[in-house]
């Protein structure tokens, strides 16, 4: 969407703060020994009280609130109550909701209690690159220069990006225009960020995987050459200077 | 939640029915792109010389 009058920006604003909020405390609520369902629950009972709805439910009829997903995991995992947290698990939360008609998007990827499995290096990678991304982008920069950016952040620390996986417009719904804000430079793509547009900016920074294929549950995502991928997001709108981050309050960065 | 590249290319409103407010894919194809797909639908964009990327759904 593109911004307009105020009250779409205070609309956005409240969208973010829930999912931002959830997002925030579903990190801080995971334990080893929880179920994924558990955690999603909590997530539920968060975005509830804001009087949110879950987006990937309410426009794919994803089996959950959240995407919670687990080591070789990438993303789109479906909450279980088979599903346990362990220390040193490498995960993913993706909370989106929608509220009042307007729609926001965050996620984040970290390890859960002590670094056993050293992926920490991973997750420190996609934060620091989704952070380099969204400092670079302003009305009339190319959407396939902030392609070009992740993919060269991430090869200088020895990892690669999926590429079919990204970013996308979001506001009066989960995926609008622009869609396929890509992971790597896309030449063919000739498209430029516009000031007020609100985009969700992600990363997916893998280790050894190009490509996300997804498994028989028809949701969850795991590489095609294995391994892990971290995946940090915010939602922005796009401004002639720095972005405004609307979803700041998760916490990703900290 | 990240925007998929779908490899089948085809409207969902024909087989799914979808909530007005839904983007205009199926999350079955939406997550389910190849990367031949990809480099098919880039080639014929090269060939067309578009200049914007279509929506491949």
């Amino acid at each position: 969407m593109s911004i307009t009058q105020e009250f779409e920006l205070i609309g956005m604003q409240k969208a973010s703060e829930a999912v931002a909020y959830t997002l925030k405390e579903m990190t801080k609520y995971a334990q080893p020994g929880m179920t994924t369902k558990e955690l999603d629950n909590y997530g539920a009972r968060i975005l509830s009280d804001f009087g949110a709805n879950s987006a990937p439910y309410l426009t794919y009829g994803f089996p959950g609130w959240n995407c919670i997903s687990i080591n070789n995991e990438f993303c789109h995992g479906i909450p279980s109550d088979k599903r346990i947290l362990k220390e040193g698990d490498l995960v993913n939360i993706d909370v989106s909701a929608e509220l009042n008609g307007f729609w926001a998007d965050n996620g984040g990827s970290f390890v859960l209690g002590e670094d056993i499995n050293q992926h920490q290096i991973l997750v420190d990678a996609s934060k620091l690159i989704l952070k380099k991304a969204i400092d670079n982008i302003k009305g009339g920069v190319q959407i396939s220069d902030i392609g070009y950016l992740i993919e060269n952040e991430a090869k200088k620390r020895g990892f690669k990006v999926i590429k079919n996986l990204g970013g996308h417009g979001v506001g009066r719904s989960l995926h609008e225009h622009p869609d396929e804000l890509l992971n790597y430079k896309n030449r063919f793509d000739q498209r430029r960020f516009k000031k007020n547009s609100v985009v969700a900016i992600e990363t997916f920074i893998s280790t050894t995987s190009t490509y996300a294929d997804t498994l028989n549950d028809g949701w969850t995502m795991i590489g095609n050459k294995g391994g892990y991928m971290a995946q940090h997001e915010h939602t922005i709108v796009v401004t002639d200077g720095k972005p405004i981050i609307l979803t700041e309050l998760n916490g990703i960065w900290n | 939640m990240g925007y998929g590249i779908n490899k089948q290319n085809k409207s969902p409103n024909h087989e799914h029915q979808l909530p007005a407010n839904s983007a205009a894919m199926v999350f079955g194809d939406y997550l389910s792109c190849q990367a031949e797909k990809l480099l098919d639908r880039n080639r014929r964009s090269a060939k067309a010389k578009s200049p914007t990327i279509r929506r491949c759904v």
